[in-house]
């Protein structure tokens, strides 16, 4: 179990021994240090001078790599993967994709089905960049930000017209079409794009008549506006919206099932700005989201109903923003809001609402030239569960111009969703039920009067009320540019977890099966360590490379093959105790994950190339000795690597574009654990800017 | 450069020390050498239709029975039932098998033993698909109608005792078949508790 550093050590090393370079400003992570952050504080600061893990992905990166789903770019990044549970989410830090945070502009993207938010639904259209922030920011932003932050920044206008048209198409018909627009004269912008993105989906075992991801079509609007009222104040306006369709197919019980799913995501922010003078500003923004979906799916042999569902959630929120300069090396930032939050859904009993509010401090003080001190602490009171506070503290000391430590520890939570709040499901087809929290004991009552509970195994009336799940973590590292062109990060976390809400069985039903309910259950840890070394060299190149080591456990399962609580089956299925040795930690967490990438960039020929290297370490998928953990070898999913090129030309003063991008392209396929890899993805594109 | 040198060094001490904190492993199974003989049965058949899909099984003769003779356990699909009465165990505190030396005072039933969860998990949906696979740790405390203890361990549900994890099982048309039970067990003629 003992972790080794050695391959990170090593690889620090060697990247010390390489040459000095002279800064070129096409690179793209050359100058990162003076750029700007504002997810790490919600308030601008330099890049150099965060004290905690922070990322940024420019347009530049994503567009050279013919990147069009948010969903593409993440898989590339160190210390993230994609996973799929409901849809494509991120894992961070160990954390599966309930826990991290998506916002577009600073407003979360809402819509996650099981937890998880799909992020192929956010289109690249608009974005001048991403910033990740790692490690808990509920001091901020609340729930859900217990792993991290990813937040969309899109594009400002510029002066003057500008329009650009870009398509890209490709395998199994995968076609993405951009048309955007903006206008800025004065104080007046306006701009908006259009997006159309459609696939044929695909099969991975397509003998079974069904396709692994449905066919479908997506549609994004966006619409943004801002007029400057006085030279200190301005008043902007954005508005998006997603319409997707797909044609779905099941087989269930020997027959074929088929018809549409529809998803909606409706949002609109308009926020007021102050400037007062140099010290003081401030910002009130208003945020109203709303996600429905639907679906209908009839029997294809006689056309009777197999299911039918709707999910509609609105989220409303305002919210007050000031930024006070006290003195200079002093910042102080406070903020309050509301939110209001509905969900109707064919699994809930009736409208659900709850209201929710907060407020938030924090101080950013440099006390000396070289430290820099960030405290702060946010307090969310909620209607239907405790009140949480989620403090946090970082600093960062630069121990010379090249080399800063950074070490940050706070709270993060995520408050109970809606489904273990209220869900109310029965699957009709296998027989189990699940209810949420609030109102379990009355559902549970209606199947005890209709004969269908065989044995109460806990009596809903002992159960303690659901708690927020809730972790303490630990981050530290550093930022060391021993060369110009030469940039080396590392930071190593641990969280601390607790109040993982989790099924249990509340009672037996009279045909065998249970019914469930949610509870406080596990506490786990997640750590480890990720580091990431960027190299420019020979003029137009780059090579990257960044690796994560993680360890995630649960205390419990380990305290249970300690005290030898825990078997297997031998060769024989002869029951044997299992080792400490051979515990695997939590479902789905690779131990190693690397990526390396070498680009070559030629601003003045207008050629980009890039070739990049994802891997993913084996991971745990399956309990096959029934033994409630992993411990198995043929309980993981092997591990693999994912090879992506792209390549393009630009012509007429980078007006026209074309591209070719290659997604997968050794074609590895694992048709039975990997379902989020379709094989070899080959695109061509082509884009054209009309700037004035 | 220079000057670098020791806080770079001292941070990488620091990191080490924060991430290799956990854990040891312990690895000591106990040996007991069993007084009693451990009897395996290999295939008992309960899949035939003359048999209306039942086994039934004598632990004193060590050997199948028909439902007219006397018997002790029955296997009819999941369930097994007993002609006394009987109990499922989980094992603890490092206890096998073998080592599970004491019948335990009271808490037998007449009750089935059946359902997922019970001595089997069924995977549903889950590698290897609808499968059914005992509970590792789980045996059954028999204490048969003429008073006589005895302690069972399910090992499998398939014929010839398959790897669950080997892909021929995985692969539903290749699966051996269900129905056929392997299951090994210690029977205490004196009438005492004793299993060891």
């Amino acid at each position: 179990m003992r972790i080794r550093l050695f391959p990170l050590l090593s690889l620090l090393t060697t990247a010390g021994l390489a040459q000095q370079q002279t800064p070129r400003p096409d690179s793209v992570r050359t100058n990162v240090l003076n750029e700007v952050v504002v997810t790490a504080t919600r308030t601008e600061k330099l890049l150099s001078q965060i004290p905690v893990p922070v990322t940024q992905i420019s347009s530049n990166e994503i567009k050279n790599r013919g990147m069009v789903r948010l969903n593409e770019i993440l898989a590339e990044q160190t210390g993230l993967t994609i996973v799929t549970d409901h849809g494509k989410g991120i894992q961070m830090q160990g954390f599966s994709p309930e826990y991290t945070m998506i916002m577009i502009d600073g407003e979360p993207v809402i819509g996650r089905t099981s937890g998880t938010l799909e992020l192929s639904r956010i289109a690249t259209t608009n974005i001048d960049k991403i910033e990740i922030v790692k490690g808990p920011s509920s001091s901020l932003y609340g729930s859900e930000a217990m792993a991290g932050v990813i937040n969309i920044i899109t594009q400002k206008q510029k002066n003057g017209f500008s329009s650009s048209l870009s398509a890209r198409y490709g395998t199994n018909n995968n076609t993405d079409l951009s048309v955007e627009s903006g206008f800025r004269k004065n104080k007046f912008d306006i701009g908006g794009f259009v997006n159309r993105n459609s696939s044929s989906g695909y099969a991975l075992r397509p003998e079974t008549g069904t396709k692994t991801v449905s066919p479908f079509e997506a549609y994004t609007l966006n619409l943004r506006s801002g007029y400057q009222l006085t030279p200190k104040s301005d008043v902007r306006v954005s508005v998006r919206y997603l319409d997707s369709e797909q044609d779905d197919r099941y087989f269930t019980n020997g027959r074929f099932a088929s018809g549409k799913g529809n998803e909606k995501n409706l949002s609109i922010a308009p926020s007021y700005r102050v400037r007062f003078n140099d010290k003081l500003n401030s910002s009130a923004r208003l945020y109203y989201s709303s996600y429905k979906t639907k679906s209908l799916y009839n029997y294809e042999d006689d056309h009777s109903l197999f299911d039918q569902t709707f999910f509609n959630q609105t989220f409303t929120r305002g919210e007050l923003q000031t930024d006070y300069a006290v003195f200079s090396g002093l910042k102080v930032t406070a903020g309050a809001g509301a939110v209001h939050e509905t969900v109707e859904a064919t699994r809930y009993e009736d409208l659900q609402s709850f209201n929710s509010g907060y407020g938030y401090v924090q101080a950013d003080w440099q006390p000396l030239p070289r430290l820099s001190i960030i405290t702060g602490g946010r307090f969310d009171a909620h209607s239907e569960y405790k009140s949480q506070f989620s403090p946090k503290l970082a600093a960062s000391y630069k121990l010379t111009d090249r080399f800063m430590v950074l070490a940050s520890a706070g709270k993060g939570y995520k408050a109970p969703d809606f489904r273990q709040l209220y869900l109310n499901f029965t699957n009709a087809a296998v027989g189990y039920s699940v209810f949420g929290y609030i109102g379990v004991a009355d559902r549970l009552k209606e199947l005890q009067h209709a004969g269908l509970i065989e044995r109460v195994l806990i009596d809903p009336s002992t159960l303690q009320s659901l708690d927020a799940e809730s972790s303490t973590s630990f981050n530290a590292g550093f930022r060391y540019a021993p060369l110009p062109g030469l940039g080396i990060t590392f930071n190593a976390f641990r969280n601390n977890i607790k109040n993982l809400i989790s099924t249990q069985p509340i009672a037996l039903k009279t045909n065998g099966l249970f019914v469930y309910s949610y509870f406080n259950l596990n506490s786990v840890v997640t750590q480890g360590a990720e580091a990431e070394v960027t190299y420019s060299f020979a003029k137009n190149f780059e090579v990257a490379l960044g690796v994560q080591y993680l360890d995630a456990f649960d205390q419990a399962e380990k305290d249970k093959i300690k005290a030898g609580e825990v078997y297997t089956k031998d060769e024989n299925n002869r029951t044997r105790l299992v080792k400490m040795s051979e515990y695997g930690g939590l479902y789905n967490r690779s131990k190693w994950m690397a990526n390396a990438r070498i680009s070559y960039n030629d601003i003045e020929k207008g050629i980009t190339a890039s070739l990049r290297s994802i891997y993913r370490g084996k991971y745990g998928i399956s309990d096959i000795d029934g033994n409630g953990i992993l411990n198995a070898d043929s309980e993981y999913v092997k591990g693999y690597n994912v090879l992506n090129a792209s390549v393009s030309k630009s012509f007429y003063k980078n007006r026209l574009r074309l591209q070719l991008t290659a997604e997968n392209l050794l074609n590895y396929k694992d048709i039975a654990s990997v379902t989020n890899l379709p094989g070899r993805l080959l695109y061509g594109g082509i884009s054209f800017n009309f700037n004035k | 450069m220079r000057t670098l040198k020791i806080p770079v060094l001292t941070f990488f001490a620091a990191s080490m020390l924060f991430l290799t904190a956990c854990s040891d492993d312990n690895e000591n199974e106990p040996v007991v050498v069993p007084d009693l003989k451990i009897s395996e049965v290999k295939d008992l058949d309960g899949s035939a239709e003359s048999k209306k899909d039942s086994a039934f099984f004598n632990l004193s003769l060590n050997k199948e029975v028909t439902s007219s003779e006397k018997w002790d356990i029955k296997f009819k699909g999941t369930t097994i039932s007993v002609s006394g009465t009987a109990q499922l165990l989980q094992l603890s505190n490092g206890q096998l098998f073998e080592t599970y030396t004491t019948a335990p005072a009271s808490g037998f039933d007449a009750t089935d033993i059946k359902g997922s969860g019970s001595w089997y998990n069924y995977t549903a949906t889950t590698e290897p698909q609808h499968a059914i696979i005992p509970v590792p740790g789980k045996i059954i405390v028999l204490k048969t109608a003429d008073g006589k203890y005895a302690k069972i361990e399910m090992i499998s549900y398939y014929k010839g005792n398959p790897s669950t994890s080997a892909e021929a099982f995985k692969d539903l048309t290749t699966r051996p078949a269900a129905k056929t039970y392997t299951f090994r067990f210690v029977y205490q003629a004196d009438g005492t508790t004793n299993l060891k």
